[in-house]
């Protein structure tokens, strides 16, 4: 079928060469044969006729098509902007949801943390280190001066 | 639909407290047998001071809580021999961190930058007094 189309089309713009002309022709049935023949001069014809028609208005003439199509084509389905909207409303609230539920776990976990500690006086040391547990820090001070338990501590 | 998704959008933003605290204690621990009974603020501490510095009984002999944001400084007194000078140096989503001043009267202690967790106390071993020690506590809440 291919290929008769292909030899058709190269008849019908006269690229045959003469014995692939006749072969083809012989081939094809009158009616056909004769359509085709002046199917050239058909279109010619009505080519040379078509560009001479002068068309009245042809800004209001465009418009009407213009505005018949749009009436014509169907619109876009309001089904998916609604369907967006809430895929939008639904990620928001899966998001928030995520968030109630670890946020308070995840602060949670978090534990105080020294970044540096220095005594005033040289003959003090100060280390950090974390409590059992994991939660509290001790800043661990020695060499602070003994206080005796008669002087009150208020 | 735009009032929900305003909602939807409040909803998800962090939930931060509307306001924090720093608490303050000044803590005399001792050994007693039998252990005193620990005073009731302290007994979300009691544990930890007994597993660090191996005391059973527990005196609350002050203590001051106040407000705390970023970029505050103010003193913080629990009683009038030991006290703090805090200065809020950031404020991040689940902790402050601080620059902590103790002093011991009119001298200064200690000088330490810490980053203090909402409800994760600080100890700090303080000096031995009598048959005990004096422990400092620390905690935003």
């Amino acid at each position: 079928m291919k290929n008769f189309e292909s030899r058709f089309n190269r008849w019908l713009d006269g690229s045959l060469d003469e014995s692939e002309r006749l072969a083809f022709e012989a081939t094809l049935d009158e009616e056909t044969l004769l359509s085709a023949k002046l199917w050239p001069s058909i279109r010619s014809t009505l080519r040379q006729s078509a560009s001479g028609i002068p068309v009245p208005h042809p800004d209001f003439l465009n418009a009407q098509v213009l505005r018949d199509i749009a009436r014509e084509t169907p619109p876009p389905p309001r089904d998916g902007l609604a369907r967006l909207v809430w895929s939008g409303a639904f990620c928001v609230l899966a998001a928030a949801v995520l968030t109630a539920l670890f946020l308070p776990r995840i602060t949670a976990d978090i534990s105080t943390t020294v970044v540096s500690a220095s005594p005033a006086s040289p003959s003090v040391s100060a280390s950090a280190f974390l409590a059992p547990g994991g939660r509290s820090t001790v800043i661990w001070l020695d060499g602070v001066e003994y206080i005796p338990g008669a002087e009150r501590v208020q | 639909m735009r009032a929900l998704i305003a909602f939807l959008l409040m909803a998800s933003l962090p939930q931060l407290p509307a306001e924090d605290n720093i608490w303050a204690a000044l803590v005399l621990s001792t050994n007693e047998n039998p252990p005193r009974e620990v005073p009731r603020k302290l007994q979300d501490f009691a544990p930890a001071i007994k597993d660090v510095f191996g005391y059973n009984s527990l005196y609350l002999l002050g203590q001051k809580k106040q407000p705390i944001s970023a970029w505050s400084s103010d003193w913080l007194v629990p009683s009038s021999d030991f006290f703090f000078h805090i200065t809020s140096l950031e404020q991040e989503p689940a902790c402050y961190r601080v620059l902590i001043e103790l002093f011991r009267g009119k001298s200064l202690l200690l000088t330490a930058e810490v980053r203090l967790a909402r409800n994760a106390p600080l100890f700090i071993r303080g000096p031995l007094w009598g048959q005990g020690q004096l422990v400092l506590l620390l905690e935003v809440r």
